[in-house]
């Protein structure tokens, strides 16, 4: 019994609160560094990286759908053209066709008179 | 004239063209045309319905005779042409003729030119549609012993349109004048 009591009181020593030694948190603050890392940039990356990576999609997006459009718009002006053409080819084989038909008719009509 | 080769590689781009083109039916016999265009040396053949020639038009702004051309193209329904070179005489028949001419002898039509030539020199017809005494139509045959053509215009075709052409595209001139002066006999 009288052992416990010894142990008890040799714990309740070691134990009890103390103060720190005179300069102890001035040392402690001194083998720290100097500037803690900022958490900002982290901030900033995780701010810009998705508006970088949309813009670039909008950016893509764009350019694919322009794209696009040029090109639907070259084709509509070739095949466009293309009509133009046969229009033209058309208009001038109607034309020349009726022409060499009443040339014959005047020169026969100008033979049957003769 | 124009180089052979040019012409057939025309000809078959604008065959693949109208065949291609969607709802075009021209009146003339297709299986004519096809052994036609087997027989010649050369062929042209042009299809254009109205939608196509709205769509050519809408290209046609860019000076005076395309304005002109626009003009008369925005009354017309369709042209149609056919147009034939063969290497040696002979190479299509009487028959193939009356064939051509047998799809304009409706109650419509009526004859405006008729020349049969007793030498074999060709045949030359010019039908023409009057509705109402305006020309609706007219198709022009032209047969010779190396040549065939024909061409049907849809539509209503106005010899003072046509003149404004004169002279531009090719188109020789007074044939409107001519035209008018034949349609008023």
């Amino acid at each position: 019994m009288h052992e416990h009591e010894e142990l008890e009181r040799l714990l309740c020593q070691d134990l009890q609160l103390r103060e720190p030694p005179a300069g102890f948190s001035a040392r402690v603050m001194a083998l720290l560094p100097q500037t803690l890392p900022s958490a900002t940039p982290k901030t900033t990356k995780r701010f810009w990286l998705p508006a970088l990576r949309w813009t670039a999609a909008v950016v893509a997006l764009t350019a694919i759908a322009g794209g696009g459009y040029w090109q639907h718009q070259r084709r509509e002006r070739i095949a466009g053209e293309r009509a133009r053409g046969q229009v033209i080819l058309a208009l001038h084989i109607s034309a020349a066709t009726l022409h060499d038909v009443l040339h014959k008719v005047a020169k026969d009509t100008k033979g049957d008179a003769e | 004239m124009r180089s052979p080769s040019v012409l057939t590689a025309l000809g078959s781009c604008l065959f693949a063209l109208a065949a291609a083109a969607q709802s075009i039916t021209p009146p003339f016999p297709v299986t004519l045309e096809k052994e036609l265009a087997a027989r010649a040396s050369n062929y042209t053949e042009v299809s254009l319905d109205k939608k196509m020639l709205a769509f050519a038009g809408n290209f046609m702004d860019g000076n005076a005779e395309d304005a002109e051309a626009k003009q008369l193209l925005a009354t017309l329904n369709g042209i149609y042409v056919r147009e034939y070179k063969f290497d040696t005489p002979g190479q299509y028949t009487t028959a193939d003729l009356e064939h051509i001419r047998s799809q304009f002898n409706g109650s419509d039509w009526s004859p405006m030119v008729r020349e049969r030539s007793k030498k074999g020199e060709g045949d030359s017809d010019i039908y023409v549609r009057l509705v109402d005494g305006k020309m609706q139509g007219i198709f022009v045959l032209d047969a010779e012993p190396n040549d065939l053509s024909f061409v049907y215009i849809d539509g209503a075709l106005n010899p003072s349109e046509l003149s404004k052409l004169e002279g531009s595209f090719g188109i020789p001139k007074h044939v409107a004048k001519r035209a008018a002066k034949e349609g008023s006999k």
